[in-house]
């Protein structure tokens, strides 16, 4: 016999007790488990955090034994009055912008040529990828070496080639470039890669597409490479863009911030008004200031990216990177 | 064994998505038990409840007659086969038999001669030192079916176990499940959105649209007393033909008009008619004959003209869809007729195989009263036109 | 492998072989300035300082690389080791628990894994006048403690992010078998989830590894004389002793030999580490 149809829609009904005790059982492991890390994330950034807060709105001054007073925004306003915090502005700017568009373009070139390979390309992407492993301290180290000007090879190279080399790291008009060129030479790969997985997710049939077509290999790659590279390049561009606040560790090594203050960006000042001077309360309102001018700098691109996209009608794909050879 | 008790069973997702809203229904105990629907009837919701791997916002699961809302699958001593993904891949087919009986402490030489059995059982004894991705889709469900029964389990629960794998194939396991749970006699649920595994295998079944149980019975009272124009449509091997006929009068004639085109009706859909002159018929295909235009002594039916849109020949029989109008027919004939595409015909319904619904509530009103072929003969048919 | 590659025209031939000669060539250049490190590294002190230098050592030695151990290398590495293994573990173990649920009870994307990762994001410089006084304050400065602690801080939003992509990969259905073949949690972590989940495990503590290894200003500003990890011992050997360029070349080659090799092996799994998913928010 069949059975009646039974639609009842009822209101949305009491949960039963055995419900209720599941629920919170459910709610009680996850904290359990995201409970251990989440406290540890949150005490170790809230507390160092409290301090920075804390120095930059005193006259905390660690090495001179005077009493640290409330001096409210003082310090921020030494900081915008002060030359040097806008050159060191300038200079960390000069590696958002200058070493990082040139690393795109530097990148696009490796990653097309490594892309035309047939054979090979997995070993050849693992050796350009070096750099990118290696401690920026190591590889300030090997720069010095090759850069030596007296002892270092490629100037001995320059000079049996009749040029008259600069100092490189030494020279107060060298020191910046030298310095944006390491940064070049070790982060290059590592958009070299991004854009290869890039490349690599384009399907073939499209460029056979282009090649029926009639599409010459320039203007395959204006039209149809590039516009599918944007995603991208945008990623490339932000997390460079985050990592150029960073670049602290092959300055140290290179030119401490010298000649002068010619290679000293916001990151070295800061730590040069902490632990050189131990002027805590600068220090820290500088720490401040670059935190929000980061989080500000890399919101508006986002931002930027998404009004694009939405114009355009296109959204940013989500850029997975899985596959860099094969 | 068991048998199992579902009353008010409601699963909602954050309090907004009703998944399964109110049902209820029983499982006897040794029982082959289908849960039958289109995607997102909230089948596979009431097996995962059922299992113990959701818990229901609310009603209740009885296991014979016991509440088991607050016991975990193992405390209900349940076994499923899920659809995929449905072995541990880092472990070999005897490990992963062996999984649930070591977790239960079953010291090993009971764990090996209970896996000797079920893989003797199974016909998988050759494969049981291979991993998963060793075997193929076959054989892994074939493990995974050993897997859940070798715990003696009271309830096994198939979450569409053999629909990843290919036709040939599924219609072998289809027997061979069937025959494995007669023999064990474990109560056995499958859900499945296919109509014809659920018509072979299962004793009786629940046929579930969007969160709502339909109706609960055999696949033989489902197939021939569908309770609405939904489960007639769904349940069956060949789509139930629906005729949406409005304008209906009652003249000279008997008449309607569906898909534009006029309509001769039989007597016996009098009674039928709703007050706005609609009426809602349905027939199967295989209640459904094709003849040439003009051709005449029909039976006492329901009488349309069109023209074939094309014929298909399914070996012992031919699937004729003919358009009318702007509506179409499928009819199954016998295999030796034979129609050229935009030929003129008459579509022919004997009266005894038109069902009748409500054209407002899609309920049904009356049934047919005769089965043009033996449901057998059209599961051939359909197995040939997969 | 030419068995199933495409016949070649003698052409077509010369051109790739001209092309591979061509991309070593550029390799050779890229890579030059950590050739000349390790050709450094053999050479003998008497030949650091001629003008031109030599190319190849003309008296290459291994002494280098045992003084340069003695100075203070051997120091580095052992400390570098501690400070990176044991952060690279407290990761795992705060991170594991903390991934599974954010892949298995949070949406993909969601807001609290993009807070946790964008503490990734931070400058160090940032936190680090905080972390000095923190660690005035807890005597932590120039501890082993104190710096594993630090590292744990700097990976564990990565390894986290990672862990739970990763675990976000790994179908459902395995656990809930398990959960039917009536594992309890620890069965299901140790038999089903911690095999299943091995090479993201392997990424992530790897990933970890190197970067603890490879950091520099934390150890710079919060550790003095007893802890002394090895970018901090060549920088100080750099920067304030006599260099003999020769031992520290040493000291980097040994410093950056285990990254090379793992690099080999891990370069997709560092390419995904780096980026983020932007489309996804």
């Amino acid at each position: 016999m069949a059975s009646p149809v039974t639609i009842r829609v009822s209101s949305r009904p009491k949960d039963s007790a055995a419900t209720v005790r599941h629920n919170r059982a459910e709610r009680r492991a996850t904290l359990m488990l995201l409970g251990p890390a989440l406290t540890f994330l949150g005490l170790l950034s809230i507390w160092p955090f409290a301090y920075l807060l804390y120095a930059s709105f005193t006259s905390y001054q660690l090495a001179i034994p005077i009493p640290t007073e409330w001096v409210g925004l003082g310090n921020f306003r030494r900081i915008f009055a002060s030359s040097r915090f806008w050159s060191s502005l300038s200079i960390t700017l000069i590696f958002a912008l200058v070493a990082v568009p040139l690393q795109i373009a530097l990148g696009m070139g490796l990653a097309l040529l490594l892309n035309g390979l047939s054979r090979g390309r997995e070993i050849y992407a693992s050796l350009f990828l070096i750099p990118m492993m290696l401690a920026p301290i190591v590889v300030g180290f090997a720069w010095n070496l090759f850069l030596n000007p007296i002892y270092g090879p490629l100037n001995a190279l320059l000079r049996g080639m009749g040029f008259q080399p600069p100092a490189w790291a030494q020279s107060p008009d060298w020191a910046l470039p030298t310095i944006v060129l390491v940064d070049i030479w070790q982060w290059t790969p590592f958009v070299m890669v991004v854009l290869l997985a890039g490349l690599r997710s384009i399907p073939n049939r499209i460029f056979e597409a282009a090649r029926v077509d009639g599409s010459n290999r320039w203007q395959t790659f204006v039209h149809i490479v590039l516009p599918m590279l944007i995603p991208y390049m945008t990623v490339a561009f932000v997390l460079r863009f985050i990592d150029s606040f960073k670049v602290f560790d092959v300055v140290y090594i290179l030119t401490k911030g010298g000649p002068g203050t010619s290679t000293q960006n916001l990151a070295y000042y800061t730590y040069d008004m902490g632990f050189g001077r131990f002027d805590f309360g600068l220090a820290g309102a500088l720490s401040i200031v670059q935190l929000v001018l980061l989080t500000v700098g890399t919101m508006s691109i986002l931002a930027m990216v998404r009004r694009r996209g939405r114009a355009t009608g296109s959204e940013l794909p989500p850029v997975k990177i899985e596959r860099v050879a094969a | 064994m068991a048998s199992v008790t579902l009353t008010n069973l409601v699963k909602s997702y954050g309090g907004v998505v009703h998944a399964v809203r109110d049902v209820s229904f029983a499982i006897e105990d040794g029982e082959f038990f289908g849960l039958l629907g289109p995607s997102g009837s909230g089948k596979t919701s009431v097996l995962r409840m059922l299992a113990g791997l959701e818990q229901p916002t609310s009603g209740s699961i009885l296991f014979d007659g016991v509440p088991v809302e607050d016991k975990t699958p193992q405390q209900r001593n349940i076994a499923m086969v899920f659809e995929q993904n449905a072995l541990y891949p880092h472990m070999t087919a005897r490990q992963n038999i062996s999984y649930p009986l070591k977790i239960a402490g079953m010291p090993k030489p009971q764990i090996a001669a209970a896996v000797e059995d079920v893989a003797q059982m199974l016909n998988i004894a050759h494969l049981i030192d291979r991993r998963a991705s060793q075997m193929s889709g076959g054989q892994q469900q074939r493990v995974a079916i050993a897997r859940a029964l070798v715990r003696r389990p009271n309830l096994l629960c198939l979450d569409e176990p053999i629909a990843h794998l290919d036709t040939l194939l599924r219609a072998r396991l289809r027997g061979e499940l069937k025959r494995l749970q007669r023999s064990l006699g474990t109560t056995s649920v499958i859900v499945t959105h296919d109509p014809i595994e659920a018509m072979t295998m299962t004793d009786r079944l629940a046929l579930m649209r969007e969160g709502q149980l339909q109706q609960v019975g055999t696949p033989d009272e489902i197939h021939n007393k569908p309770v609405n124009a939904f489960v007639a449509q769904f349940f069956g091997l060949h789509s139930m033909n629906l005729f949406p006929i409005d304008h209906v009068s009652d003249g000279a004639a008997l008449s309607g008009q569906f898909g534009g085109e006029t309509v001769t009706l039989p007597a016996i859909v009098r009674d039928m008619i709703s007050r706005d002159a609609r009426l809602l018929v349905g027939a199967r295909p295989s209640g459904v004959d094709v003849r040439r235009a003009g051709a005449g002594d029909a039976p006492e039916g329901m009488r349309v003209s069109g023209k074939v849109y094309v014929s298909e020949q399914l070996g012992d029989a031919l699937l004729v869809t003919v358009q009318i109008g702007s509506g179409t027919v499928q009819a199954l004939v016998p295999h030796d007729r034979d129609f050229a595409i935009d030929e003129p015909v008459d579509v022919v319904i004997d009266a005894n195989a038109m069902f009748f619904f409500d054209p407002d509530t899609q309920e049904t009103r009356r049934f047919a009263s005769r089965l043009a072929v033996p449901t057998a003969a059209l599961v051939q048919a359909a197995a040939l036109s997969v | 492998m030419t068995a199933f590659s495409p016949k070649l025209s003698p052409g077509e031939r010369l051109s790739t072989i001209l092309r591979h000669i061509a991309m070593t060539l550029l390799l050779l250049l890229f890579l030059a300035p950590l050739i000349w490190l390790l050709i450094t590294a053999f050479k003998p002190y008497t030949e650091l300082f001629i003008s031109p230098p030599t190319i190849l050592p003309a008296d290459a030695t291994l002494e280098n690389f045992s003084k340069g151990w003695a100075i203070g290398g051997g120091k580095g590495i052992t400390d570098s080791l501690i400070v990176s293994s044991i952060s690279t573990a407290f990761c795992l173990i705060l991170g594991y628990p903390a991934a599974y649920a954010l892949a298995r009870r949070f949406p993909p994307h969601g807001q609290l894994s993009f807070t946790i990762l964008s503490l990734r994001m931070m400058p160090p410089i940032v936190p680090v006048i905080g972390f000095y006084l923190m660690f005035q304050k807890f005597s932590l400065f120039d501890t082993y403690s104190g710096l594993i602690l630090i590292y744990t801080f700097m990976n564990l939003p990565l390894v986290i992010w990672l862990l739970s992509e990763f675990l976000r990969q790994i179908p459902k259905s395995y656990e809930e078998a398990a959960r039917i073949d009536g594992a309890p949690w620890y069965r299901l972590f140790w038999d089903i989830l911690l095999p299943l989940s091995k090479p993201g495990i392997l990424t992530a503590g790897i990933l970890s590894m190197i970067f603890a290894w490879n950091e520099f200003l934390f150890a710079l500003v919060l550790t003095g004389e007893k802890v002394i990890t090895l970018p901090k011992a060549l920088a100080s050997f750099f920067l304030f002793q006599q260099p003999n360029w020769g031992q520290l070349g040493a000291i980097g080659i040994v410093a950056i030999g285990p990254l090379l090799i793992i690099s080999f092996y891990m370069q997709r799994a560092l390419i995904r580490s780096f980026s983020v998913e932007l489309g996804g928010r």
